[in-house]
């Protein structure tokens, strides 16, 4: 009897360890300590995944009380939407090279590259996520005193890098490459349901009504590319933004600032009350993809630019794109904004992040897009050109006016393939 | 014996539901993890200052240093105290919301933020 007993004991403890070490393990996740590594985090929402959706809770610790929240639609643009027109290839840098593109077409509906990855990066104290997101073949290297970035190439996908911008043909960065990694995090291959972090409950709580979903969270993705208010078809109210870039864009490259471009670049068409984020090709001109684009509080709406530390105003004029890590938004959910004219964005912490739907004001001076996993996956990690259009206006950012010098801020020099010497910009990756 | 192992299953069963995250979960369906995935937080270690409390909503508003244009951080009392961890009591914040306003905290812990429309939600229940 006494065996049986022992038996029954064993058998106790035995699997009371194992479900108390699996649960307890899962359920730690709330602590700081797991808020503050990345790679805890992603544990966390990697386990969050396989999860059955979640039912209110009783109250355990001090939450706020909400009410239940209403699947609002975004509001309806009373703006009325122009008419597609075809965009003209405009700078002849910028004409498309008469040898076939080594690069894949993107399609309308996009699937990452068969490619890869090769991410070499070192231990420097990146979180996974980011290593497996810089561009495929980038090497973070060694640098005494400054971030240093430098990307080797490989095959026909893109060249060294340096002015062979102009003379060998096309060296953009390639914003296709192989974010296999990246792709199991942001679920990219699914657009619709994407949600940042893709947890199962935050993937629950898309609402799924036929082929409008939308978003019930800043971390969820607006809506779906078709039912998006802004479109590439009204990308031909732009045409003379577009042209400014393709110049500045050029010049960028000539100056070394820029050594190897993207191939997509971004427009914020901030003319309006609705911000629009279009994805430009920089040869070709050609919009391959629009969503919102919030704008920031301080900018008032319809906005007016504005720098400056705590103005809460969206930066006019051009920006470079590069990794971000700062105590909010990092690598896996941001990309950080460098000034190229004097904006001085880089201490302001201006950043590309998932915004409102609405694409109205909603910031503190950051692009917050309708669609943010779609936009990181097209424009890559870095060396991305971002132009904050305000249809000429400047406001306080008087650097903005001068289109000869493409500097970025904090005495950067370059971006893109090749050494980048930044400053000390606050929240910026400290690559070691 | 069977029985026996019947029943502590059926307990540990019990105990795994109730420290699910289905049950972690608040009121709108948000749980920690689902704030870090939408960056609705400010991780430890964060030096923020307190600009400014909001009466209508009982929130206060944030701002990160070193990165004085990324926000809008909104957050409320408990959670504030939660991060910074500095011994102050819920109840003496109650009593003098401005008591931190206009101050600088290292945060100790994460700090949870609110989305739009859980402060909308905050400010419709205060009012009723």
């Amino acid at each position: 009897m006494e065996c049986v007993y022992v038996r029954n004991l064993l058998t106790f403890l035995t699997i009371g360890s194992v479900y108390s070490f699996t649960f307890y393990s899962l359920a730690s996740a709330e602590s700081g300590a797991a808020a503050a590594n990345p790679s805890a985090e992603r544990s966390v929402r990697v386990a969050q995944a396989t999860r059955p959706t979640r039912s209110p809770r009783p109250k355990a610790s001090p939450r706020p009380i909400v009410a239940p929240k209403p699947t609002a639609s975004p509001a309806p643009s009373p703006e009325p939407e122009p008419t597609a027109s075809p965009i003209p290839v405009i700078s002849p840098l910028l004409q498309p090279s008469p040898s076939p593109s080594p690069w894949p077409e993107p399609s309308p509906s996009p699937s990452p590259s068969p490619t890869s990855p090769s991410s070499a990066a070192t231990d420097s104290g990146l979180s996974p996520s980011l290593n497996a997101q810089t561009s495929p073949n980038t090497t973070v290297s060694e640098s005494s005193d400054s971030p240093s970035f430098s990307s080797s190439s490989s095959g026909d996908r893109s060249s060294s890098g340096g002015s062979s911008y102009y003379d060998d043909g096309p060296s953009y960065h390639d914003s296709y490459g192989s974010y296999d990694d990246y792709d199991d995090y942001y679920d990219v291959h699914d657009p619709i349901t994407s949600v940042i972090g893709s947890g199962g409950a935050a993937r629950s709580a898309v609402s799924d009504e036929g082929s409008s979903r939308k978003r019930r969270g800043r971390g969820r993705v607006c809506f779906t590319d078709g039912d998006s208010p802004c479109k590439c078809e009204n990308a031909g109210t732009i045409t003379e933004a577009i042209k400014e870039a393709q110049d500045f864009l050029a010049l960028c490259v000539a100056q070394g600032t820029i050594r190897a471009p993207n191939r997509l670049m971004a427009i914020n068409d901030y003319r309006g009350r609705r911000g629009c984020m279009y994805l430009i090709d920089v040869k070709t001109g050609k919009c391959e993809y629009a969503t919102t684009s919030a704008y920031g509080t301080g900018s008032g709406a319809p906005p007016e630019p504005g720098c400056g530390n705590g103005s809460r105003m969206t930066p006019a004029g051009f920006h470079v794109t590069r990794p971000h890590n700062g105590a909010r938004y990092d690598s896996s959910n941001s990309l950080g904004l460098v000034g190229l004219q004097g904006q001085d964005s880089v201490s302001r912490g201006v950043l590309i992040h998932q915004g409102k739907c609405s694409g109205g004001a909603a910031t503190w001076g950051c692009a917050g897009v309708g669609n943010y996993p779609e936009v990181r996956r097209r424009l890559g990690s870095q060396g991305a050109l971002v132009y904050n259009y305000f249809g000429g206006r400047v406001g306080n950012c008087s650097g903005a006016r001068n289109k000869n010098s493409c500097r970025a801020d904090n005495g950067s020099t370059t971006v893109g393939d090749g050494s980048y010497s930044s400053g000390s910009g606050a929240g910026y990756e400290s690559v070691k | 014996m069977y029985k026996y192992l019947l029943m502590i299953l059926s307990v540990l069963t019990v105990f795994v539901f109730v420290s699910s995250p289905a049950l972690r979960a608040d009121a709108k369906g948000l749980t920690p993890e689902d704030r870090i995935a939408m960056a609705l937080r400010i991780k430890a270690g964060a030096g923020i200052h307190v600009e400014s409390y909001q009466k209508d909503s009982n929130t206060y508003e944030v701002r990160i240093e070193g990165e004085p244009d990324v926000g809008p951080n909104i957050t409320t009392p408990e959670w504030l105290l939660e991060g910074i961890d500095n011994g102050m009591s819920i109840e003496t914040l109650k009593r003098n919301p401005q008591r931190v306003v206009g101050g600088y905290f290292r945060l100790k812990k994460t700090l949870w933020l609110l989305d739009d429309d859980e402060i909308e939600a905050r400010k419709k229940s205060k009012k009723k």
